[in-house]
């Protein structure tokens, strides 16, 4: 009896150990992955620890410019909003950066079953923090994540709505316009690389979720810009953006 | 900074950065649906039951009677054969909804005949974007006649997306 519990102990315990093997090995290999993606700049080099502590850091010397791509080409692209949205960052520790962001847009339903139009206008305030040490002096290729508080006023206008019953006949009326603000909150990660002297480019992608959902129960905006689409509490986005620097690095 | 090597040392990365970007991109792209998917399944659900004794009732299967509909834009019935359970949309065009129930099909014996008049108001409720809106109803009040028909019982008031609920009891005479 003694003998067979050692015995399942023991295989227990080689059973935990293979997994605790196999999760450290995926983990190595995420690792790795992610290493070898974001390649650059992944040198630990400890001689240059003590340069992360240099107190003479200054703080918002260098602001970086920038406009999202993405939301012109997808503008251009879909029948039924437009959208535009600018970056400004500037630095505020070794390893971190604030970031402001703002944009507006517009959108459009006209279904069978709803019409009407809303815009709005956004603004995101938040902080990045960089994964990699720099490998020089004024280096800013980086991955990061982030964290992002956002603010929106909307404007809906008067939406016509049709309920389509064959057997009793169509029902319709009008839901009046109306005013109403969004906030949310986003998580965000990205990349970003110097392609010429103060000039970068990069993409993130977000993910976020609405802090006061019960108000879009009624008729939200069909597309909230800088959010995305109005009828679901969550959302995914992504922006590339090209950015200008201007400024001194420390 | 020399800008030599810099391209050398960036042109790979950027290279990598579009390809994801382009990845992240397309992936983005597939999860905007704007067709309207949601099944409506708002119905007014009854059921027709016979009475036991003062306190009990049971399911009474109806072997070939009719629901029909008063006032429908197209013909709007329901042929129960060995079933004791229908359900019917409510129009949200009024707050009352006729329905004419005819105990056996093959009889045009007025006394075969009852009305119940269902009462009710309507409520929007916002689906999505793609499907816009449908109405829920608040029953009110029942009244039907006494020809085959005991009682009419509000069982639920609220007839909305849940199909699990029956709204209404029809007991029929024994």
């Amino acid at each position: 009896m003694l003998i067979k519990n050692i015995y399942k102990l023991y295989s227990k315990t080689k059973i935990a150990s293979r997994v605790a093997k196999q999760s450290l090995l995926l983990c190595a290999f995420m690792v790795c992955g992610f290493a070898t993606v974001f390649a650059h700049g992944f040198n630990v080099d400890s001689t240059k620890s003590p340069a992360l502590k240099d107190t003479s850091y200054k703080k918002f010397t260098y602001f970086r410019f920038g406009v999202d791509l993405s939301k012109i080409v997808r503008s251009q692209l879909a029948k039924d909003y437009k959208t535009y949205e600018f970056q400004i960052d500037a630095n505020f520790s070794k390893q971190t950066s604030l970031a402001f962001e703002f944009g507006g847009g517009n959108s459009q339903v006209d279904n069978a079953f709803l019409v009407y139009k809303s815009s709005s206008v956004f603004g995101r305030l938040g902080i990045d923090k960089t994964f990699f040490n720099t490998e020089f002096k004024g280096d800013m290729d980086n991955a990061f994540v982030g964290i992002r508080l956002a603010f929106s006023p909307i404007q809906r206008n008067n939406a016509t709505f049709v309920i389509k019953d064959q057997f009793w006949g169509d029902t319709s009326g009008v839901i009046n316009s109306t005013r109403f603000n969004a906030m949310w909150i986003e998580l965000n990660g990205g990349f970003r690389v110097e392609l010429y002297k103060n000039i970068f480019a990069g993409w993130n992608v977000r993910a976020k979720t609405f802090l006061n959902p019960k108000r879009f129960e009624l008729l939200p905006p069909s597309y909230l810009a800088g959010y995305g689409r109005g009828d679901k509490n969550t959302a995914f986005d992504f922006n590339f953006y090209i950015l200008y620097g201007i400024g001194k690095r420390n | 900074m020399d800008s030599a090597v810099s391209m050398k040392k960036y042109t790979p990365m950027v290279f990598r950065l579009l390809i994801l970007s382009f990845v992240t991109f397309a992936l983005h792209s597939c999860t905007q649906n704007n067709t309207c998917l949601t099944p409506k399944s708002v119905a007014l659900r009854a059921g027709f039951y016979k009475t036991i004794n003062d306190t009990t009732t049971q399911d009474s299967l109806l072997t070939n009677a009719n629901i029909i509909a008063d006032q429908s834009a197209q013909f709007y019935g329901i042929n129960f054969k060995q079933t004791s359970k229908f359900s019917m949309t409510l129009s949200g065009l009024t707050n009352t909804t006729r329905l004419f129930f005819q105990s056996d099909s093959a009889s045009f014996d007025p006394s075969t005949f009852d009305t119940i008049d269902v009462n009710y108001t309507s409520q929007l409720n916002f689906i999505s974007v793609a499907c816009g809106y449908e109405n829920y109803f608040t029953l009110s009040s029942l009244q039907s006649t006494h020809n085959t028909i005991d009682t009419v019982k509000l069982s639920q008031s609220l007839v909305d997306g849940d199909v699990n609920k029956e709204h209404i009891q029809i007991v029929l005479k024994n």
